[in-house]
Formats: structure tokens, C-alpha cells, sequence
């Protein structure tokens, strides 16, 4: 068979399994039910990177997005007020006029960018894998500052949770 | 290699995988349970078969004919699913491993680190695991396990990198080839106790068990389970500590590069593993449990701090050597 | 290259299936062998004899959502230092400066952490 051909069907494959669970992820009734779908969703965002040959990058999606943000979102599940674990029947939730606004803008902002950019086509015979020390190139010496202003943000980011914890322990 | 050839491969692998698994937490635990038993002055099993050895293949037929119990109050399908995760992580990080030059299963070039990544989702099945089991005791265990392994898990990865920069490579085997002269472990001797350390926090075995500290929590995360259920839990914590040693080997111990005697690759490779193996059992039968306040601190003010240093030492002595500074 | 690029994650695509299967094919037979006498005692939930009290989500400490974000923002840290440490030796001197002004900045968040007793777990 041939790459481009096995590349495709995966492709249709991992994108049906990752709308589905998307889907799921919104009309899921129990909030912990959602996160677990979340999971599925992600780790095909990962089999994503893995088709587009930038497996280093589907490595850092499991690493940081499937092993880390969902055990965040899960210790700031249990830290909610809300009836955790049990379905929330649909009279109570409140918020569905503005969830249908914010998505709608989500949305028509991401098609903008998305259809506006010119994605680069590369041949089939001219693909090759996205080496790490290819990464690291274009990290240190293209995007060096990028990447220390990276390192402010994750700072922000720390020194803001603890003070917000703080004043929950007083 | 035809499509036919390559999905033969694959079955093959996998059925050697599957096999080897089996085979290697048989012995494991019997080994555990002689090891410890005669570091307490006991024997250990003695009546099945010779010396007892047939006594794992016993208790693994005994929990295959218990009846499969979910708790009425338990998510039915987060239940279910948990040990699944928990077993596939395991199985998926077991395929990274090379066990000589031509023996593994998937070798790309940043092998090591998709097992790292591999291996920490055995996270989510913990989480399942606690939550769904809809258990006081097994949602705090599972939550505590969750705690640790997170805490553990950055001086883990860190501890790897020192060797990283000397290498120049991520794939296990680059690393193995360059050990021919000198091991790893001689350079690299913080990284390795570091990482020993961490490792020993993130397969959760004593001083680092916690999460199923059962004189506190019962049996933690997997207090309801039983039966085959149970036994994928227990099938996946002895393959994890197979593969964090077989890790520790490729990584600091030279792999299958031999000294004195000439072995296949992979005897050499297996009798380094299950050296490590022994030294884990043996601190598992030897040291007491730390608090659960001394286990957090320990991760991270003394071993996060020390992977950094590591890092910044390893880096410095490269830079000198190579005269790229002064 | 990219043939066999594939091939080694088509394998390691099948390890991950092979997981989930095998343990459902190991429990569909387990129950073939198993006895099988469902009284309601077994399906309670264990609370060593007793019948349980209350609700099993009681609230957590904020503790651990701290060290799960600290966890998130180490680990991305770490992870910028693995293409760093591969190329190690060509970025010389200047990517080791980089790497050390990103965890001088950094690494304080630890410090301040640690001064105001969030990593104190008790």
C-alpha cells in the first residue's frame, strides 16, 4: 500500500473518532464522564502529529496534554462546588444562551485563521520526519526569545495560582 | 516487506510481548515473595512444585475461576475501563523496549522519550480507578497515587537528561551504542541515584507506596477490585517495575554491552534488569513508608532541584572539555 | 525513512489496541469458568463491614490542585529541554546560556512557592 493511502484512511479514521468523542465531551450529563472523553479527543490530536510526521510533538501531547492538563482539570474538579460526579439533569444548566455565543465566536475565529493561511503542500516523495534536533533548531536559533518570554508566562502562571490559593486559606 | 509480512511481524511481536509479560511477572512475584521472605527469616512458598515455583502459576488460576464483581455504586464503565488503561500504558512502554541491538519492537528516534510519555498514562487509570470504584478509600488513595506519581515524575524525566546531552540522541539503542567504552552510571552517578529514587516513587514501592498503603487505606485505588480485574492491576505494577529497571539498564547500565565474559546481547541485557529488580525488592523489604508530607518534599525540594543541577553540571563539564568555554 | 517510520507506530498502535482486547478477552473467558451467585451483599460498597456513610466525594484541600499545576509547569519546562539536550553539543555555548536564563526565570516560581509553605503537604 501506499504511504499517502495509509495516511488518508488514518487520518479518517482518527478525525471520525475525535468528533465523536468531541461531541461527547460537550453532551456529556456527568462532568467527570466529559473529562474522559476530553482524553480520547486529545490523545487523537496526537495521532495527528504522529500522521504529519512530527512525532516529537505527539510525544509532547500525551506528555503535557494527556499526562498533565487533564489531571489538572480533574484536582480543579474536585476543588468545584458543583455536585460532582452525578449527571446534572438539563433544567439546571443555566449558561446555554452564552455557551452557544462563545463557541459560535470560537468557531468563526478558528475557521478565519485556518482558511486564510496558505498551508505549505509538500510531495509525497519529498516527506521526511521532523528530527528533534530539527525542533531544537528552530527553537534556539530562530525563536530564542519567543522562548524566554515563555518562561515569563509559565512564571505568571504559577505565581498567580498560589496567591489565589492563599486567599482560599484564610 | 509486503503488507502480509508486515502484519505478521506485528502478530509475532506482539505475541512475544504478551508471552514474555506473563512469563516475567510469574517470576517476579515468586522471586518477591522468596527474596522477601528470606530477608524476614521465612521461607517463602514451599509447598507447590519444588521450592514453591509453581505456586504464582496457582494463585494466577485461582483469581481466573473468582467470580467478577462490579459494586452496585461504582460507574460501570469507568470501572471497567480503568484496569484497561492502567495494563495498556504498561504494555505500550514494554514495546519501546530494546532488548539487543535487533530485538524491540517499535524503535524511532525519540524512543526514549515517547515511552516517558507512554508510561505516564498510567495516571488516568488511577484516577479512573479511585473515582469510578465510587469508594471513600479508593478515591483517596487513587488521588494520593495521582499526587505522588506527578511529583515524582519531573525528576524522572529529568534525571535521563544528562545522559541525553552526552549522547546527542533519544533513541535507546544510540544510547546503549555509545556505552561501549564507559557506562553511564560513572558521568552520570547523580542522575542515576536520582533517578533510582524517582522510580521507585512512580511504580509506587516502598518507601514511596502510599496510594495503597493498606494499613491506612485499606488497599487504596484498587480496594474494589477483584478477581482477573484485580490481577491486571497487579500484572501491570510488575511489568512497570521490569521496564523502569530494563530503563535504568539501557539508560545507565550499559545495556547489553558485556565486560569479562562474552553473553548474547540480551543475557547480558536480562542479568543487569533483574540486578536492579533485586536491588528494588530488596529496598521494598527493607525500609519503612514515608509520611505523605515527607514524600512531596522529597520530590520536590531535593529531587527537582538536584535533576536541575545535574543538567547545569553535566552541560558546564561538556562545555569545558570541549574548550568552548574560556 | 518514512516507511519504516510508520511501521514502528502502526506496532506500537497495536500494542495499545492488543491491550484493551486482551483484557476483555481474558475476562469474557474468565466468566465462562467463573461461578456465578449474585446476592446483593457482594455488590455493596466496602467500608470495612460497615455500611457506608455519606458521600464518597467529600471536598479536597486546595493542595492538590497547586501541585498539579506546578506539575503542568515543570513539565513543560522539561519538555523544551529535550530538543535542547539533543543538539546539545552544535548550540555550544549560547543555547546552554539560553537554557539557564529560561530556568533563572523559572525556577523562583519553585522558591516562592516553597517561602509561602504550598509545598508543605500536611
Amino acid at each position: 500500500m501506499e504511504i499517502s493511502t495509509v495516511q488518508l484512511v488514518a487520518f479518517g479514521i482518527v478525525t471520525a473518532i475525535m468528533l465523536i468523542s468531541a461531541l461527547l465531551v460537550v453532551t456529556a450529563r456527568n462532568i467527570v464522564h466529559a473529562v474522559f472523553f476530553l482524553i480520547v479527543t486529545l490523545f487523537c490530536v496526537a495521532g495527528y502529529f504522529i500522521l504529519l510526521l512530527a512525532d516529537f510533538l505527539a510525544a509532547v501531547q500525551i506528555l503535557i496534554y494527556v499526562g498533565a492538563v487533564v489531571v489538572l482539570i480533574v484536582f480543579g474538579l474536585i476543588l468545584t462546588r458543583a455536585r460532582v460526579g452525578q449527571a446534572i439533569p438539563m433544567e439546571e444548566v443555566r449558561q446555554r444562551l452564552w455557551a452557544v455565543l462563545v463557541s459560535l465566536v470560537f468557531f468563526g475565529g478558528a475557521s478565519y485563521a485556518l482558511l486564510n493561511e496558505k498551508w505549505p503542500v509538500v510531495s509525497v516523495e519529498k516527506m521526511e520526519v521532523t528530527t528533534t534536533s530539527k525542533i531544537a533548531d528552530t527553537l534556539f536559533n530562530t525563536y530564542v526569545l519567543p522562548f524566554q518570554v515563555t518562561s515569563v508566562l509559565l512564571l505568571a502562571g504559577l505565581i498567580g495560582a498560589i496567591v489565589l490559593a492563599m486567599r482560599e486559606e484564610k | 516487506m509486503s503488507l502480509l509480512q508486515t502484519i505478521l511481524v506485528i502478530i509475532i511481536e506482539l505475541a512475544a510481548a504478551l508471552g514474555f509479560i506473563m512469563v516475567t511477572a510469574l517470576i517476579l512475584i515468586y522471586m518477591l515473595r522468596k527474596v522477601m521472605g528470606h530477608m524476614q527469616a521465612r521461607l517463602g512458598p514451599i509447598r507447590v512444585g519444588p521450592h514453591g515455583v509453581l505456586q504464582t502459576v496457582a494463585d494466577a488460576l485461582k483469581l481466573f475461576g473468582k467470580e467478577d464483581i462490579i459494586p452496585a455504586a461504582a460507574d460501570k464503565w469507568t470501572f471497567r475501563i480503568a484496569p484497561a488503561i492502567v495494563f495498556t500504558a504498561s504494555l505500550a512502554t514494554f514495546s519501546f523496549i530494546p532488548f539487543a541491538p535487533n530485538i524491540v519492537a517499535v524503535n524511532v528516534d525519540i524512543s526514549l522519550f515517547f515511552l516517558l510519555a507512554i508510561s505516564s498514562l498510567a495516571v488516568l487509570g488511577i484516577v479512573m480507578a479511585g473515582w469510578g470504584s465510587n469508594n471513600k478509600y479508593a478515591l483517596l488513595g487513587g488521588l494520593r497515587g495521582v499526587a505522588q506519581m506527578i511529583s515524582y515524575e519531573i525528576p524522572l524525566v529529568l534525571s535521563t537528561l544528562g545522559v541525553v546531552m552526552m549522547t546527542g540522541s533519544l533513541n535507546l539503542i544510540d544510547i546503549v551504542e555509545k556505552q561501549k567504552t564507559m557506562y553511564n552510571i560513572v558521568p552520570q552517578f547523580l542522575g542515576f541515584a536520582i533517578f533510582i529514587v524517582a522510580a521507585l516513587a512512580k511504580i509506587n514501592r516502598t518507601p514511596f507506596d502510599l496510594p495503597e498503603a493498606e494499613s491506612e487505606l485499606v488497599a487504596g485505588y484498587n480496594t474494589e477490585y477483584s478477581g482477573m480485574r484485580w490481577a491486571f492491576f497487579f500484572l501491570a505494577e510488575f511489568v512497570n517495575i521490569f521496564i523502569i529497571s530494563a530503563l535504568g539498564t539501557i539508560v545507565f547500565l550499559g545495556g547489553w554491552n558485556g565486560f569479562l565474559i562474552s553473553l548474547p546481547p540480551w543475557a547480558w541485557f536480562m542479568i543487569k534488569s533483574y540486578v536492579l529488580i533485586f536491588f528494588v525488592m530488596w529496598v521494598w523489604s527493607t525500609f519503612p513508608r514515608f509520611r505523605a508530607d515527607q514524600l512531596m518534599d522529597v520530590g520536590w525540594k531535593i529531587l527537582l532541584p538536584l535533576a536541575l543541577l545535574n543538567i547545569a553540571l553535566t552541560g558546564l563539564v561538556i562545555l569545558l572539555r570541549e574548550g568552548r568555554i574560556f | 525513512m518514512v516507511a519504516d517510520y510508520f511501521n514502528n507506530y502502526i506496532t506500537l498502535l497495536a500494542f495499545i489496541l492488543t491491550g484493551m482486547v486482551f483484557l476483555s478477552l481474558v475476562l469474557f473467558l474468565c466468566r465462562l469458568v467463573a461461578p456465578r451467585n449474585p446476592i446483593p451483599d457482594k455488590f455493596t460498597t466496602y467500608e470495612c463491614g460497615m455500611i457506608p456513610m455519606g458521600m464518597y466525594w467529600s471536598h479536597f484541600h486546595v493542595r492538590y490542585y497547586i501541585f498539579a499545576l506546578l506539575f503542568v509547569i515543570f513539565k513543560i519546562g522539561t519538555v523544551f529541554l529535550y530538543p535542547w539536550a539533543v543538539l546539545f553539543r552544535s548550540l555550544g555555548l549560547f543555547g546552554f546560556v539560553a537554557i539557564i536564563i529560561f530556568w533563572a526565570i523559572l525556577f523562583p516560581g519553585l522558591l516562592y512557592a516553597w517561602k509561602k509553605g504550598v509545598l508543605k503537604w500536611v
